[in-house]
């Protein structure tokens, strides 16, 4: 099927008539600013070398680079500090990416599974975000894991995901379509709120996703990710709540 | 153009308009096509088109060969200025008008180039299939919008994508094995008879969770 959809993308055709008197004028624009674009930035002044002008901004620049070193070699130094912490964050990142390559295809399947989540989508997902950053020790409740696979307080097993549908669309064959109806009370997600909870040896990543929830991906001491959990805001967790009377929540088994 | 013929007029360029023009000629067509194919916007697509060119005499004196080939090196300034473009859904455009004003220089008849862009708009609205693929495509994340329309639509090489966008041919690869997958989905989708379907994000859980206090005072 990828194939297709790569034989379909190569085969396409495109508009491609252009603007030709833009691309003259452009051309225009370019040659008339190409002397003063080079030499602005030149240290001659009529054609000798204008000393004042080499000291002047030779100056800044030794005064800017011993700043930046300061500061870079300061331990408490703000610079040092987020450097560190997204770096660090940034690293975990990397090296689980890089143990990716390395996984059989059962083991990406067995990760996959845990995280309920494409693997690396998630790394790549967790790596542009901007403010990508290990969760401190003060955050996380470190558990202890699961006996049973599955087991869970107060939430649908992870076997299933939780759906809504508007009213107008529930029909009767929802069953047919594997959907069955859902516990009253149950909640798709619950607020973010107070601890992380975290088995041991797992580093704690947090970072804001693309949709604007929070996101915490626990990376273990094997570089592979053991949990992945998507956090709704408060207030779309309202607006989905708010929302309830022309909502049906339904479960479908995951596949 | 060869690289080698490439790498030549480049190190002219640096100091001759002539052979500066000449690599425009060249590489021109190669970028507002490019910016058109990821922005369906035909003046976007020239605004972009006149800041990479920009961009490029600005700093061509500083361009060094050695690291990557002039052309990718437009390309990633195109890449870098469509991604800020959609990012930002502002754009600050460096029109003609402007550029004008800055040289005291004035076309013949201005009124000529908007009648072209008129024809060239027109052109594009009537490439129905390719505007609804861009669509998704452009609904897709950045980086598989970049890798899917330099692989496919520019006919790059992977290992090209790979120069052009700064990473390796291994990210690349996955990046358009994903890519695909998921414009696949899109344009599947679009038959689809879910229309109803609100999913609601679930946390994935493997472990044993401790009950966490809710707040219920959401009313």
């Amino acid at each position: 099927m990828t194939k297709k959809t790569e034989k379909f993308l190569q085969d396409f055709t495109f508009p491609e008539k252009e603007v030709r008197k833009h691309k003259k004028v452009l051309k225009m624009l370019l040659l008339a600013q190409y002397d003063s674009q080079l030499q602005n930035k030149s240290l001659r002044k009529g054609g000798e070398m204008d000393l004042r002008k080499i000291l002047k901004y030779s100056s800044l620049v030794i005064a800017f680079v011993v700043v930046i070193l300061a500061l870079t070699v300061w331990k408490d130094s703000p610079i040092n500090v987020f450097h560190t912490e997204k770096a660090q964050a940034q690293e975990v990142v990397n090296k689980a990416m890089d143990k990716f390559f390395t996984l059989t295809d059962d083991e990406k399947k067995i990760i996959q599974q845990k995280i309920q989540a494409d693997l690396m989508s998630s790394l790549e997902e967790a790596r542009a975000a901007e403010d990508l950053e290990v969760v401190p020790e003060e955050e996380i409740q470190r558990i202890d894991p699961p006996k049973f696979e599955g087991e869970g307080i107060g939430l649908p097993s992870r076997e299933k995901k939780v759906i809504g549908f508007r009213k107008e669309f529930v029909h009767e064959d929802m069953e047919k379509e594997g959907f069955e109806k859902a516990e009253p009370g149950t909640r798709a997600m619950m607020p973010g709120e107070g601890k992380v909870m975290a088995p041991h040896n797992t580093t704690v990543l947090r970072y804001t996703n693309p949709q604007g929830a929070k996101v915490i991906l626990g990376i273990d001491e094997n570089d592979q990710p053991v949990m992945k959990m998507v956090t709704l805001r408060k207030e779309d967790l309202k607006e989905i709540e708010g929302s309830k009377d022309n909502l049906m929540f339904f479960e479908k088994k995951i596949d | 153009m060869d690289l080698k013929t490439e790498e030549k007029l480049v190190k002219e360029a640096k100091s001759s308009p002539a052979a500066f023009s000449k690599l425009y000629d060249t590489y021109y067509p190669a970028i507002y096509r490019y910016a058109l194919r990821r922005t369906a916007n035909v003046q976007l697509s020239l605004d972009i088109t006149s800041e990479v060119f920009f961009q490029a005499l600005k700093h061509i004196k500083k361009f060094d060969w050695r690291d990557i080939p002039f052309s990718a090196w437009l390309y990633r300034i195109a890449s870098n200025k469509i991604n800020d473009s959609f990012r930002r859904k502002k754009y600050t455009s460096v029109s003609l008008d402007v550029l004008f004003a800055s040289t005291d220089f004035e076309p013949a008849s201005s009124e000529n180039i908007e009648q072209e862009l008129i024809d060239v708009e027109e052109n594009l609205k009537k490439h129905h299939e390719f505007l609804k693929v861009q669509k998704h495509i452009a609904s897709l994340e950045m980086v598989y919008q970049e890798a899917i329309t330099l692989r496919y639509f520019e006919n790059k090489k992977v290992k090209e994508v790979a120069l052009i966008l700064g990473k390796n041919e291994g990210t690349v690869k996955s990046q358009l094995s994903r890519g695909i997958k998921k414009l696949r989905e899109k344009l599947e989708s679009i038959d689809s008879k879910k229309k109803g379907e609100i999913p609601v994000m679930q946390p994935s859980v493997s472990f044993r969770v401790l009950p966490v206090e809710v707040d219920k005072n959401h009313d």
